[in-house]
């Protein structure tokens, strides 16, 4: 028999890359068809965001009342010029939905970087440390549960005047306590594992045992939680801004042209239509690469 | 078990307070109230008149106090509009949502467990696919643009189903199937994958081995133990759902209380806000301790300590 005896010591460095590559060819290897619909739409949804002053055909604030409610371009009365034809002060539908890419992802990707950073700062904290802070730290959490999140944010932005700056505010708000929450129950698994502890026993501080063992392993979790808040925040700004809560009218928003269509739902059919299902694109891509995504890194969060 | 009850009402308690101090506070540091009642060209005289009557001359701790003692009589005084008891109004509308919600509840349970049990059954079948599919709908599809949406096709184009108001059993259909759709999905996408993972285990082998008829090793056994995670799901989609309420009452202009809270933010009428907020968060505290405590009982192998 010529196998390899078992303890023989690997060298740390053939370890680390003989694992790395393979879990990277493991990531290429379950690129399945999920993966590719949602990285599609969601490749789209970003570069109409980011070039929305290339791709659109016109500015999406110019009002023209005499082109106004002109249909789609395949129905009678439309033109290829107002590709999916023009809302109630004759602005370009298309234009406004490729910018309001812009405006939706702009807020949803911002608030889930906030809530992110604070959820999982408070998280670690609060795992990590145990005792008054964590009481502290899940109390708060409990309570944003509590909270029904539109009454909260009804309330929040006829407090303060509606704006993308408390759209964003009120994301952040309510979506940091779901990082917190699974950030510190992965930590308290974390502090018993064996390495961690090895490390303690090694001397390391708790800086360094944060930042270099324990922060690293929750990067998983932490992506697939984000993916998914990614498509609650935009549903959810959708929401506000239908709901004339959110950015103010002007602005073109996913949301806010649907509530604009609901006034015209006898003449115009398109002006709610579209926009709606530029979200629900949009939203199943995140969602599709979110799924992917958690098979791949943290199966564990299967249930969510 | 009494320690652990304990432990989780003083939790409860705690979290009703906190979401009561917040919007407490919220709504204090905003814009007068006094001068969206009597209007911007009002004299200063008469703003500083309403302002005593409503009570918002006094220093914030004694309002905060005042306020309190509110929460636990649960009377946060007449509305700034409308001169009624604010908790009154609320719990006048509060059966015509309740109505709509448990429409939906109702729905999306009768329709996700056979749906899920088929899926998990029959995986990889055109069955299957129709369950990830309305799982995806409840996820992807928001309420408002699906309600908007029933109302172009059934009310406008076909002119089967009202788009509005309330009645019949014909009004429930379009805003209760709006409604329904997103739990339905998270139900039913929950159940299957609970019910997948539960297959394997060695008591539904064990149940093969001794010869049982499929349908009973399903529903008795592998059903019995994968409905507890549904369990905590459904506690916490409860305060989704009421959230979702609002909208669909919105959109189908439903006489409940969404559309109630909406005004009453945006005329800054703070009891209505505090009545409906205290309430609504109240439930989903209480739902969500009856669901913990339901835990131990469903399942022996939880203690409760």
């Amino acid at each position: 028999m010529t196998s390899v005896p078992l303890s023989q010591p690997l060298s740390p460095g053939a370890l680390e890359s003989s694992r790395s590559v393979s879990r990277w060819q493991q990531v290429r290897r379950r690129l399945n068809g999920r993966a590719y619909i949602g990285g599609t739409l969601v490749a789209i949804a970003i570069l109409a965001a980011v070039f929305a002053p290339l791709l659109a055909p016109a500015d999406p604030e110019y009002a023209d009342i005499t082109i106004r409610l002109k249909p789609p371009a395949w129905q009678s009365g439309g033109s290829t010029t107002y590709l999916l034809g023009t809302d109630a002060l004759g602005r370009d539908l298309l234009s406004r939905i490729i910018y309001g890419a812009r405006t939706s992802l702009m807020i949803s990707v911002t608030a889930v970087i906030l809530a992110a950073l604070i959820g999982v700062t408070l998280g670690l904290i609060a795992g990590y440390y145990g005792g008054t802070i964590d009481l502290v730290v899940m109390r708060m959490v409990d309570i944003m549960f509590a909270f029904p999140f539109l009454l909260l944010a009804i309330t929040w932005m006829a407090i303060f005047s509606p704006g993308q700056r408390n759209v964003i505010a009120i994301l952040v708000l309510t979506g940091w306590a779901t990082f917190a929450r699974l950030t510190r129950g992965q930590v308290l698994t974390m502090k018993e594992r064996e390495y961690v502890i090895a490390a303690r026993v090694l001397g390391a501080s708790n800086d360094r045992l944060i930042r270099r063992h324990v922060l690293p392993n929750l990067i998983p979790t932490i992506i697939v939680i984000g993916t998914m808040t990614l498509a609650q925040f935009i549903l959810a700004e959708a929401a506000l801004s239908f709901l004339g809560l959110g950015v103010p009218p002007q602005t073109p928003t996913w949301g806010g042209l649907v509530n604009e269509g609901r006034d015209y739902i006898t003449q115009a059919w398109w002006i709610e239509t579209f926009p709606g299902i530029a979200i629900v694109l949009t939203v199943s891509g995140i969602g599709l690469l979110g799924d992917w995504m958690r098979d791949v890194l943290d199966p564990r969060l299967r249930s969510l | 078990m009494s320690s652990y009850l304990i432990k989780r009402i003083v939790a409860s308690l705690f979290a009703i307070w906190g979401v009561a101090t917040l919007t407490f506070f919220l709504l204090r540091v905003t814009a007068d109230p006094a001068v969206l009642l009597v209007g911007e060209q009002a004299t200063p005289e008469r703003i500083a008149e309403v302002r005593t009557r409503l009570g918002l001359d006094q220093p914030l701790l004694v309002q905060y106090v005042d306020f309190l003692k509110g929460v636990v009589t649960l009377d946060f005084g007449d509305s700034y509009r409308f001169n009624e008891p604010a908790m009154h109004m609320v719990i006048e509308r509060l059966p015509t949502s309740l109505k709509l919600a448990s429409a939906a509840f109702l729905v999306a349970l009768l329709v996700s467990i056979p749906l899920a049990i088929a899926s998990a059954v029959w995986r990889d079948t055109p069955i299957d696919y129709i369950a990830s599919f309305i799982s995806f709908v409840g996820f992807a599809v928001p309420a408002f643009w699906l309600g908007a949406m029933s109302i172009l096709l059934f009310s406008v184009r076909l002119g089967w189903l009202p788009s509005s108001g309330t009645g019949g059993i014909r009004y429930y259909i379009l805003p209760t199937l709006t409604l329904a759709t997103w739990p339905l999905g998270q139900f039913t996408r929950l159940l299957r994958s609970e019910l997948l993972n539960v297959f394997h285990e060695d008591y539904i082998r064990t149940a093969r081995a001794k010869g049982l008829r499929e349908h009973r090793i399903v529903i008795g056994h592998a059903l019995k133990n994968a409905f507890l995670p549904v369990l905590t799901l459904i506690g916490i989609s409860f305060g989704s759902l009421l959230g979702g309420a609002i909208i669909t009452e919105i959109i189908f202009a439903w006489p409940g209380l969404g559309r109630l809270v909406v005004q009453a933010t945006l005329n800054r009428d703070f009891p209505l806000i505090e009545s409906s907020v205290i309430l609504l968060a109240s439930g989903f505290v209480i739902i969500n301790l009856i669901v913990d405590l339901l835990y131990g009982v469903l399942d022996p192998r939880i203690k409760l300590s």
